[in-house]
């Protein structure tokens, strides 16, 4: 491996108890939510919490399982993310998209598309600004005339909506 | 079987119009592509169009969704071949000796060997698919509630049993999905459940969603953090080549025959084609001549994947028509379009539209054929395509996820679960739990409990009405004993360490 990174990044161990611990939260939040239902048997055999009601348990029970069995075994020295290099990229590739769904209510498909890919492609990797400019209005002008006029399904325009709509 | 053929015929009427053959371009095309970039499998192609067809005729629909799918079937082997990276998890064992073969230079003859070898098992598939069609729904009219929740449990056991990997990983991957499935409307009561108060939850999880998310979304998330080398071995393709190889070939003809029916085998019961892909690997290195040179280029190691792989695609359609059990994720996705187009799988559905199952059987021959054809055409282009940089290629990819799942339902909290997916996702496939187990239990998700239920009904709340059948015994029976299989494995580990 190589030694000029750092290993300080989560070892696989701990990401497997994490990710263990996480289904075991989600089968509780099953049960509690089946709980609210009628669990047992009705006029028309068992009810609706009937069956998320135990397969909430068998997830409670397997990921009990997987962890245990995952506190038992030595660490192997594997890691989830191979080196911080690895984790920054991806980081930078989640930022972007997080802020990109998080703008699309307000300003529609098309414009957050331009800013996300100027961002991802100009910022984040760097490429020539001609490149990157000519890819992020191109892309979404691409999918303007797929989906308005061969898919015929709009898309959210936002403020860009009475401009395009003249067209 | 007569029948069968006449039934076939009619199917040609419909698939051989001008605007079928245009959808199977487009859509071979659009798999091709799909099978090629990192981050757009079959699956996750088949659920960013799905949505796009909800208004068109259910055959042109399907038509146009399984010829994505043969092309991602094909193209996924054209990366792994010139690239050593698999597109589709189904071509892992395609770079064995795929890439040794293009790194010493034979690229066009393992390529051309690759797609004949996919055109073959898929036409084998296609046939076997044609000849048993009318018998197995005959078979399908004998399932009661009773028989169909011991087939779904049977396809989940099937799946812990030969998936490979940790059982109980896959097993916690399979009731994630069911959990996911049982989101919202309850189908017998009408009830809303489980949705904790937010509106958003009242229509449930869509299961494309999911898939967009896990396959694409999680998939770039993984390939961002190992940046691969693009640099392809060689992609010019010679005609005159490519004729030799198709001569040399046709000598692997026992191989052809041995995989393409494990192909099948996989592809019926329920497995798909990743499995039977290493499945065919295996079975030849151990009983091929060759089989000491397997891993090393072999040419047969070649044929015996990608024959199954192929062959296993498209002999799925048959249980996913007749018994409405898709065998593998993309199979799985499709089923889940037939409920949209208001299409119910099962074996009524031979009666009830044969237009629909029949143009389906005979445009699957057609469409294999322009695979195969477009695959060898356009393999510079898609090589040109993979040396576009990632950071390029990934956002873009990530922008189509996007709206695609803005398509399903046009809800911005589905953009959030798409990245929420996404993230589980990228750990599912860091710590190896499979995800098509979880898809497949999604979209059986409603079904397996409402067979469930109303077996209960029926029986007035035995469980031992699932073995009270002698064809629902087998089953069951059956079931039982693929759980029992990974606890022999691992006994006999255990074993042989003392």
């Amino acid at each position: 491996m190589s030694d000029a990174t750092p290993q300080s990044i989560i070892s696989r161990k701990v990401a497997e108890l994490c990710f263990a611990a996480l289904l075991l939260v989600f089968g509780t939040i099953m049960i509690i939510g089946a709980r609210e239902m009628e669990t047992g048997w009705g006029s028309s055999g068992p009810e609706a919490g009937y069956f998320p009601l135990r397969i909430g348990g068998l997830i409670v029970m397997s990921s009990l399982a997987v962890f245990a069995l995952e506190l038992l075994k030595s660490d192997n020295g594997q890691r989830l993310i191979k080196s911080r290099d690895a984790a920054w990229s991806i980081a930078l590739f989640i930022l972007p998209l997080v802020a990109f769904i998080a703008a699309v209510p307000r300003l529609g498909i098309y414009i957050s598309a331009v800013i996300y890919l100027i961002i991802a492609i100009g910022f984040v990797a760097r490429f020539k600004w001609t490149t990157t400019l000519a890819i992020a209005l191109l892309t979404p002008a691409a999918m303007f005339v797929l989906f308005e006029f061969i898919f015929r399904t709009p898309l959210p325009k936002g403020p860009l909506g009475p401009l395009l709509g003249m067209l | 079987m007569m029948e069968n053929l006449a039934s076939l015929a009619q199917g040609f009427a419909i698939a051989l119009t001008a605007k079928h053959i245009l959808l199977m371009f487009i859509g071979v095309g659009f798999g091709l592509v799909v099978g090629v970039l990192p981050g757009l499998g079959a699956p996750n192609g088949v659920g960013l169009l799905l949505p796009l067809t909800f208004t068109m005729e259910p055959v042109s629909a399907i038509i146009l969704l399984t010829s994505l799918y043969w092309g991602a079937l094909i193209g996924g082997s054209t990366t792994s071949i010139l690239f050593n990276i698999p597109g589709e998890p189904s071509s892992v064992a395609t770079t064995f000796d795929g890439y040794p073969m293009a790194r010493d230079g034979e690229a066009t003859k393992a390529l051309t060997f690759a797609f004949l070898s996919s055109g073959f098992g898929a036409l084998f598939g296609v046939i076997v698919v044609t000849l048993l069609a009318g018998q197995v729904a005959r078979f399908a009219l004998l399932f009661s509630p009773v028989e169909y929740f011991a087939v779904f449990i049977l396809a989940f056991a099937s799946f812990i049993a030969f998936g490979g990997g940790s059982a109980l990983k896959t097993l916690l991957s399979i009731l994630i999905g069911l959990a996911l499935a049982s989101i919202g409307m309850d189908t017998i009561s009408g009830s809303v459940r489980l949705t904790f108060d937010l509106q958003d939850l009242i229509r449930g999880v869509s299961f494309l969603l999911v898939v967009i998310g896990l396959f694409g979304l999680g998939e770039l998330f993984e390939t961002m953090q190992t940046p691969v080398s693009t640099k392809p071995v060689q992609t010019r393709i010679e005609l005159r080549e490519v004729f030799l190889a198709a001569v040399q070939w046709l000598h692997y003809w026992i191989a052809l025959v041995r995989s393409a029916l494990i192909g099948c085998w996989m592809g019926i019961a329920p497995g798909g084609p990743t499995a039977a892909s290493f499945m065919s690997y295996g079975i030849g290195r151990q009983i091929s001549k060759n089989g000491d040179n397997f891993g090393k280029g072999e040419p047969e190691g070649l044929v015996c994947a990608e024959t199954a792989d192929q062959a296993a695609g498209s002999s799925a359609m048959l249980p996913m028509l007749a018994l409405g059990l898709p065998s593998s994720a993309t199979a799985a996705v499709l089923l889940g379009g037939l409920t949209i187009w208001g299409i119910t799988p099962g074996p009524t559905l031979f009666r009830e539209r044969p237009d629909f199952v029949w143009g389906l059987i005979s445009s699957m021959y057609l469409s294999n054929i322009v695979a195969v054809i477009l695959a060898l055409a356009t393999v510079p282009l898609f090589a040109r395509l993979m040396q576009v940089s990632f950071s390029i290629n990934g956002p873009i990819i990530a922008l189509i996820c996007v709206v695609g799942a803005w398509t399903i339902a046009g809800s911005p909290f589905d953009l959030w679960l798409l990245l929420l997916f996404g993230v589980i996702g990228f750990f599912m496939k860091a710590l190896d739990y499979p995800i098509a187990p979880l898809v497949l239990a999604m979209v059986l998700g409603d079904r397996t409990e409402d067979a469930f239920r109303q077996s209960m009904l029926l029986s007035g709340g035995k469980i031992s009405v699932f073995v009270s059948t002698p064809l629902a015994g087998i089953i069951t029976t059956l079931a039982l004993l693929c759980l029992l299989v990974p606890l022999i494995a691992a006994m006999r580990q255990r074993m042989q360490r003392i």
